[in-house]
């Protein structure tokens, strides 16, 4: 049994994607969240994710979200985060090393839309 | 997922520990070889790192132990002493247990592993006897140099994209970096696929790693021991605050050993390394500390390791996958299975003499051939895998009766069928032990004989047709012919009055129960294990064979056949009853005439070429009642070096058998060692010349006292 919660709204025009994921985000729960941002990421206009309730994330997670965020941006849509990163998201960023303060070339230019600090 | 990656582990684990084992006991004998110690350093630096990464904690952390005071070791603050070693080795048990404890095997006494470790500690030089350990202990190896010096590297780690399916988490890594050091970690993102290529479970992410630390780059590379195949990994000193005052020539070494050794340079980056290295060796000729010539030499004896080390790694890494033993097995009986279809459709074909399905029939048993060999050659292991174990065996019961002896070792690169390896160790064990004990003498013994103190015993494997000669050799005091003979009239095994040759005096030592020792050592003396001994060898369709010279030593050499899978054989008929004799042991085939017989008088003996050769009718043997042919067949084979014949009704000719094990049922049927198929279906019955002529012999000496 996965122990990862995945849930998801559209805004009433629909151009709108909210994914709210809390529990465990790793190796073996990823594929859940990677069937439903395959499913629903590309009629979205705008992604936000609100990762605020996620207990744990792993390298696989943290693969997948940035997978997320590029994907996103080479459709032209917009990603950003909603909430607050989690504890254990901030923790992830900084153990992985991918704290930088640059800009990312996906995102025109911009600080990296999730780990660059537009949070 | 990872129940297959502790097993993996499991498998690795003891693989290392073999390892360990061999490289201890090849220190004793050059406790000066660095690349010795670096072995024996980065076996238990992989135990311990793998076994925190799959939750084996108290492995880690007693291996940390250990590999601790061998880091003292390395760095040249401890010499390589027999306290030191025999400690290592006593820690390579106890890592053992635990292992095995893991696996369900009885627990790991503690007080064992504390004992030991305190052992070690006491060996260590002052400073690091106090030294604390943290509960956690997975905690990196002390600065291995007593320098200020701080070095910056630059790491770059790719891992294989698969690399977390096999349980591997590259952030441990990362973390343990971490502990080394200052550290600026930069992941790189661009390999990240999007969503529609993502396989989750692969890592995309690599890392280029700036380190400033006071730890040598062993340490660096230590952190990615256990992944190095699983990996592009590539460390480069970008700074060294003291690169030219304090580097000697040990670190210089390891420098580029090391990177050579992981594959992470190419040739290029190497000579650059090189040519770095050499100003450093011109700065040592400038400052008059080493002439130019021996700076020149060590480069070259260097390039050259390391071309070598080069090569051998990428030929492993390329050329072996690791498989399960089982899946091999499974394979050889189903090539078993096709042989003996096989044999069926080339029957068939001959039967319908249609020339179609005749050229197809040759095909496949060509083809088939050809499979057959290539899955038993991939069985084969080289015997050296249980040759290293006994340099420990011979070295602890040495030391044990007060002996000095030596284990030599030759051929250990012959290559055996796994199955015949695995059941060739006890009676190896039994044989070398016998020969410790029994051969080779007290060195005060040897020293009045005019003999070195120091006793030999040559164990040596080499191929001989389709069979392996492993020979023991000790120069010790040879076999006592008066004793085994006074023995086995005791235990009336021969009459007083029996004249035997040296041979068959030998071979009484093979009746169960013998033994001539005069006092029961915990080594031997209790008289089981020649007959065990015989009795596996046999099981194997081998043959033992003893020779000895008094004051000179013994040889036992022991012919066992490649492999027990499919075997050549002679397919012989009595009646409607087919039967195969191992075509190895099969000398010649001669007729039997009714004439012959006649001349004979009743007994069971042929003229061959001026010879008397005893034969067994297998007719009688099995309780044929139908009447022989005018003209029978005696199939001489060689059993125990002796020619014996069996006759039968015809010889059919060589055929290629698959081994089919009996049923519990006939267990005990002696001289029935097996079954094939034959290619119309029929069964027959695989014959065991050495027990054939072994259950005569009893009834023979029942009947005739």
């Amino acid at each position: 049994m996965s122990d990862l919660n995945v849930s998801h709204t559209r805004s009433p025009d629909n151009t709108a994607l909210e994914i709210t994921l809390s529990g465990r985000l790793a190796i073996d729960t990823a594929p859940e969240l990677l069937a439903l941002l395959q499913e629903q990421l590309p009629s979205a206009h705008q992604v936000r994710m609100n990762v605020s309730a996620l207990s744990e994330v792993d390298l696989a997670g943290m693969q997948l979200i940035c997978s997320a965020c590029r994907t996103a941006l080479a459709g032209s849509q917009s990603f950003n985060f909603k909430g607050e990163l989690a504890p254990c998201v901030q923790e992830a960023i900084a153990t992985i090393g991918l704290q930088r303060h640059t800009t990312c070339k996906h995102n025109t230019g911009n600080p990296c839309i999730w780990c660059g600090g537009l949070n | 997922m990872m129940e297959q990656a502790i097993a993996t582990y499991r498998e690795e684990a003891a693989e290392l520990l073999a390892e360990l084992e061999t490289s201890l006991l090849e220190l004793e004998e050059h406790p000066q070889d660095n690349d010795l110690i670096n072995r024996v350093f980065r076996a238990m630096h992989t135990i311990k790192g793998s076994g925190a990464m799959f939750g084996f904690d108290d492995i880690a952390r007693f291996t940390h132990e250990v590999e601790t005071v061998f880091d003292q070791v390395r760095n040249g603050k401890l010499q390589v002493t027999r306290p030191l070693l025999d400690l290592t080795l006593q820690a390579r048990d106890q890592i053992s247990t635990m292992l095995d404890s893991s696996a369900g095997g009885p627990p790991a006494d503690e007080s064992t592993g504390q004992r030991i470790i305190q052992g070690l500690q006491s060996l260590l030089p002052h400073p690091q006897k106090a030294a604390p350990q943290d509960s956690q202990t997975c905690q990196p190896t002390p600065p291995s140099r007593g320098d200020n010096c701080q070095r910056t590297y630059r790491v770059r780690f790719k891992p294989a994209p698969e690399i977390m399916l096999s349980g591997t988490n590259p952030l441990s890594l990362l973390n343990e970096l971490r502990s080394l050091g200052t550290c600026e970690i930069v992941t790189h993102l661009d390999a990240i696929p999007l969503l529609c290529d993502l396989t989750p479970e692969h890592c995309h992410f690599y890392w280029d790693i700036i380190i400033t630390t006071p730890h040598t780059i062993d340490a660096l590379k230590d952190v990615f021991i256990f992944i190095e195949d699983d990996c592009q990994l590539k460390i480069d000193l970008i700074n060294d605050t003291c690169a030219i005052t304090s580097e000697t020539d040990a670190n210089y070494k390891n420098l580029g050993e090391i990177l050579v050794e992981r594959g992470d340079l190419s040739t290029v980056e190497m000579q650059k390394i090189l040519s770095m290295q050499k100003r450093f060796g011109e700065l040592l000729v400038q400052e008059g500390i080493l002439p130019q010539s021996k700076v020149e030499s060590a480069l070259i004896e260097q390039q050259q390791v390391r071309q070598a080390r080069q090569e051998k790694t990428v030929q492993e890494t390329a050329l072996s996958i690791r498989v399960p033993a089982e899946r091999l097995d499974h394979l050889v009986n189903l090539v078993g299975e096709l042989v003996t279809v096989q044999a069926h459709l080339t029957q068939l074909a001959a039967d319908k003499h249609d020339s179609d399905l005749v050229a197809v029939a040759e095909e496949v048993e060509r083809l088939i051939s050809e499979l057959r060999d290539t899955t038993l050659t991939m069985r084969m292991l080289p015997i050296g895998t249980t040759f290293s174990k006994f340099k420990r065996l011979v070295r602890d019961l040495s030391s044990e009766l007060g002996k000095e002896i030596e284990l030599e070792t030759a051929g250990a690169e012959t290559e055996l069928d796994k199955t015949v390896i695995e059941k060739l160790n006890d009676p190896l064990v039994h044989l070398i032990r016998n020969s410790i004990d029994h051969g080779i003498e007290l060195p005060e013994v040897r020293r009045a004989a005019g003999k070195p103190a120091h006793g030999t015993i040559h164990l040596a494997a080499e191929h001989s047709g389709d069979s392996v000669l492993v020979t023991i050799h000790d120069d010790g005091a040879g076999l006592d012919k008066e004793a085994i003979r006074a023995k086995a009239i005791e235990r009336g095994l021969i009459t007083a009055a029996s004249e035997l040759t040296d041979k068959e005096i030998y071979n009484l030592i093979f009746a169960p129960g013998f033994s001539t020792a005069k006092k029961v050592t915990s080594v031997s003396g209790r008289g089981v294990g020649m007959d065990v001994v015989k009795r596996a060898i046999e099981a194997l369709r081998g043959t033992i064979d003893i020779n000895s010279a008094t004051g000179k030593g013994s040889v036992i050499t022991l012919k066992i056949p490649l492999t027990l899978a499919i075997i050549e054989t002679l397919l012989v008929r009595i009646d409607e009853n087919f039967f195969v004799l191992p075509l190895a042991m099969v000398e010649e085939c001669i007729e039997l005439s009714r004439a012959d017989v006649e001349a004979a008088h009743g007994r069971n003996l042929a003229h061959v070429r001026g010879t008397l050769t005893p034969y067994i009718s297998l007719r009688e043997q099995f309780g044929i009642r139908t009447s022989p042919p005018e003209i029978e067949q005696i199939v001489i084979a060689g059993v125990n070096g002796t020619r014996i014949g069996f006759v039968v009704d015809d010889v059919v000719g060589e055929h290629q058998t698959v081994i089919k094990s009996l049923g519990k049922l006939y267990r005990d049927v002696q001289g029935i060692s097996g079954a094939t198929i034959l290619g119309d279906g029929t069964v027959a019955l695989i014959l065991d010349p050495a027990l054939l002529v072994h259950g005569v012999e009893q009834r023979e000496q029942q009947q005739f006292g």
